[in-house]
């Protein structure tokens, strides 16, 4: 068996009391990219000589004795700058953009010794549910490759599910950490809003976006989590006490109390994926938790106040994307300013960055930005208090499904939008809410393809989440 | 439904050169997303304390002095290099004006 198999824990371990290196461990990885990585497209960047040079001084020094995440190799979303390294988003926009510092992120990493293999594939901009719309090609998902491994984030899911790397990052606006894991059997962290730094990260939806983390267990989610979060004065997000570490006592399973919103219950479930779901509420039921079934009616208006503020934010942030400081230019041929950027940007972005950029931009057009866009914010203001008075009823965590489906064909869904954003309608309400979530596999799959189930918790109280998942895990 | 002339307009405020089968593309699904959306016409927005603000999760403002920071030259080499089009150390564009 490969050292690509193991989990970071005992893959930590295994490195403490030598009985292999980091550099072997790197080179396992390395071995199932080259073998799979033609055919999985989940790297768009593959990092061996950097990776293996940096393993080899992890093993001199031995630093893992001091870091947990030391010599392990990560995958790393490419929308996520690593100094000196292409960075693409998956556009043709930044094909050749070479990213001239460290995400905060990344110093940390670097800091705690991990290494970073290479940088994965992605929906063009971190835009999508399927990671079909990259300009360097679809991702294939490991468990079929007939069928996506889920976006944004798919190349690191696929990419850690084919064992091409212990864990990775990914950035979750909508679920785009959780909606891959779920697809791929993985376990897949969406932190607090403010509780990891983004400066690095290229701008999706400012008021949604957070980096998370993507592995094998909830541990090892933990580990990479732990490096990752901090309170950083790049990003004013981060500047809040709650930030730092807490350790509270474990709480068993009998000692809890979930809830369960009924709106997640509803129509678009396929029915392996409410039966799993129900097996596990017997499950936990049967082990003494109190399961509640409870009410959030503007839940079930998520995905339509979600789909008015993500493009109309995603409009003004790419709008950056002019021409003239980085990316695709189209100087030589354009007459005057306008028309270069509307050479520049019209032959460079996706059809899905386009309608994102058009939706957003009718949203936030007078005459109509009172009636959607802050409309929508009203009321994402309204879900978030309803969370509040949830969570105020001494309820530990509310659960369900990750995704309505499994992971669907390739092909399926790309030309009927409404039909992708949809495949979301379960893992935005963290976002609009700033909720910590994490998605966990479930021990029943669908025909071979696995199913995850969510954990939202309250508002920074991600050590608790990250605490119940573990208890509660498979 | 949207107007053909109402898309070419939101593409014009948006900076995108949109062609004749985009724009009809566009068009079409743009009425069916915000078809979808129009849910959140029929939720009543009470004039209760709190309720007409936009969400603020918890987050105070946070403010700094501004003072511009002191730009390494080796980090503002590694900016320029990725400019597509420069002049030394001067980031080149088109003027507003020529035509």
């Amino acid at each position: 068996m490969g050292l690509n198999n193991l989990q970071i824990k005992e893959a930590h371990q295994g490195l403490c009391q030598g009985k292999f290196s980091s550099q072997e461990l790197v080179q396992d990885c390395l071995n199932a990219i080259e073998k799979d990585n033609q055919q999985i497209n989940a790297f768009i960047t593959i990092l061996k000589e950097e990776s293996l040079k940096e393993a080899r001084r992890v093993d001199q020094e031995k630093l893992f004795l001091k870091s947990s995440l030391a010599g392990i190799p990560l995958g790393i979303k490419d929308n996520i700058l690593l100094d000196g390294v292409l960075c693409t988003a998956g556009s043709k926009m930044l094909e050749n953009y070479q990213a001239p510092y460290d995400a905060t992120v990344i110093k940390n990493l670097k800091k705690a010794g991990a290494i970073l293999i290479g940088k994965t594939n992605l929906d063009e901009f971190a835009l999508g549910s399927s990671s079909e719309t990259s300009y360097f090609g679809p991702v294939k998902n490991p468990h079929d490759l007939s069928r996506v491994p889920g976006g944004s984030s798919g190349g690191s899911a696929a990419a850690v599910a084919d064992k091409m790397c212990l864990g990775a990052l990914g950035s979750d606006t909508g679920g785009s950490v959780r909606q891959p894991a779920s697809f791929c059997g993985l376990v897949g962290f969406k932190p607090s809003y403010g509780m990891v730094s983004r400066y690095g990260l290229m701008a999706a939806a400012s008021s949604l976006d957070q980096i998370g983390p993507l592995g094998k267990s909830v541990e090892d989610v933990r580990f990479i989590f732990d490096i990752l979060r901090g309170s950083d004065s790049r990003d004013s997000t981060t500047q809040i006490k709650e930030n730092a570490r807490i350790n509270k006592k474990n709480k068993e399973i009998k000692d809890l109390k979930i809830g369960v919103p009924q709106e997640c219950l509803g129509e678009g479930l396929s029915p392996s994926v409410k039966s799993a779901f129900e097996k596990k509420i017997d499950d936990l039921e049967k082990k003494g938790a109190q399961i509640k079934k409870v009410n959030l009616p503007l839940l079930r208006h998520a995905l339509a106040i979600y789909y008015l503020i993500m493009p109309a934010e995603v409009s003004s942030n790419l709008a950056r994307y002019d021409g003239i400081r980085y990316g695709f230019s189209e100087f030589v041929k354009s007459k005057n300013l306008l028309d270069f950027y509307l050479k520049s940007r019209s032959q460079s972005f996706g059809e899905e960055v386009k309608r994102r950029i058009i939706l957003g931009t009718y949203s936030l057009t007078s005459g109509h930005k009172e009636d959607y866009y802050l409309r929508a914010q009203k009321i994402r203001t309204l879900l978030k208090k309803s969370f509040d008075d949830i969570f105020r009823q001494k309820i530990d965590c509310l659960i369900s499904p990750t995704t309505p489906t499994s992971a669907f064909a390739l092909g399926e869904k790309k030309d009927d939008p409404l039909a992708m954003y949809l495949s979301d309608i379960l893992t935005v309400p963290a976002n609009l809410a700033g909720l910590p979530a994490i998605s966990l596999p479930m021990m029943t799959k669908e025909k071979g393809l696995p199913i995850g189930w969510q954990i939202i918790g309250n508002y920074l109280k991600d050590d608790q989440i990250l605490d119940l998942a573990q208890l509660m895990e498979d | 439904m949207i107007k053909k002339e109402e898309i070419q307009h939101i593409a014009d405020l948006a900076k995108l050169k949109l062609n004749e089968k985009e724009a009809k593309k566009y068009q079409k699904e743009l009425a069916q997303i915000l078809d979808y959306v129009s849910q959140l016409q029929k939720i009543s927005l009470e004039e209760k304390e709190g309720d007409n603000k936009i969400l603020t999760n918890k987050i105070d403002n946070r403010f700094r002095e501004d003072i511009p920071l002191k730009v390494q030259a080796e980090l503002r080499k590694k900016f320029l290099k990725g400019v597509p089009q420069k002049k030394e150390e001067l980031i080149k564009t088109r003027s507003p004006l020529e035509q």
